[in-house]
């Protein structure tokens, strides 16, 4: 696939991701969704605790040009400078993301 | 505040010109002391966007790979915060940098404010982790 990539909540402990594989370039929408689909997957006090970090996560998803970014792009998102372990990764393994809109 | 743990470049993310000063401060440091070798396949990470323009964001400021290893610093807003003394101005983890299908190599990932201090505990640990030293399971020890 030729678009690879992954969102990820992580800390000392925890590991859940949503990723993507793709010969499509992943749209802004698409993006916001699988940010979305992660926050599903959180407990409520996990998610707490990462509310800052993916509310900046969407924003640079958002802001993207139209043309998206492309690889290797690896962001890490905190939502307390106290604890800065516990964060969201946003990572562009290959290809491209967040495009505007996906005209195949 | 002690002179060691005075704020560097305090206004990296307002001004281009301090942030690129900024980032050349890091590549001076680090090529002094850790004897990098600077290519654009040893900074694993553009930090630029499509159109070619810099995010300016210091995430990361600076990114480095070499030999299967991969380390990357996160520096971090000083305007975020109220009060230095109740914030740990250096933290850092080790995570997985997906290589290819089949291959995860180590990333050292440093998140901290700028001061000589940080600086200086930053080559430290990077030193430690090129040596083997450093570990998911003993990098408290070393912060």
């Amino acid at each position: 696939m030729n678009n690879r990539g992954r969102i990820q909540a992580q800390d000392d402990n925890l590991e859940e991701s949503e990723s993507w594989a793709t010969n499509d370039e992943i749209t802004k929408q698409e993006g916001l969704n699988k940010s979305n689909d992660l926050k599903e997957k959180l407990s409520n006090q996990e998610l707490a605790e990462r509310i800052n970090a993916f509310n900046k996560l969407e924003r640079v998803i958002q802001q993207a040009p139209s043309q998206g970014y492309y690889a290797q792009l690896i962001k890490s998102f905190h939502h307390n400078p106290q604890n800065r372990r516990i964060r969201v990764d946003l990572e562009i393994r290959a290809g491209i993301a967040f495009i505007d809109q996906n005209t195949n | 505040m002690a002179n060691e743990n005075k704020i560097l470049y305090n206004s990296f993310l307002k001004e281009k010109n301090i942030y690129n000063l900024n980032s050349g401060y890091w590549k001076r440091k680090l090529l002094k002391n850790l004897d990098l070798k600077f290519s654009l396949e040893n900074q694993y990470i553009s930090n630029k966007k499509r159109d070619g323009k810099n995010f300016y964001d210091g995430n990361p400021i600076f990114s480095y790979i070499e030999n299967n290893k991969a380390f990357r610093i996160i520096q971090e807003n000083p305007e975020d915060l109220s009060n230095f003394s109740e914030v740990r101005l250096i933290d850092a983890w080790i995570d997985k940098l997906y290589k290819s299908e089949n291959l995860d190599i180590p990333e050292l990932v440093i998140s901290l404010y700028l001061t000589k201090e940080t600086v200086d505990k930053t080559i430290e640990l990077i030193k430690e982790f090129r040596f083997e030293n450093l570990n998911k399971e003993n990098i408290s020890q070393y912060l």
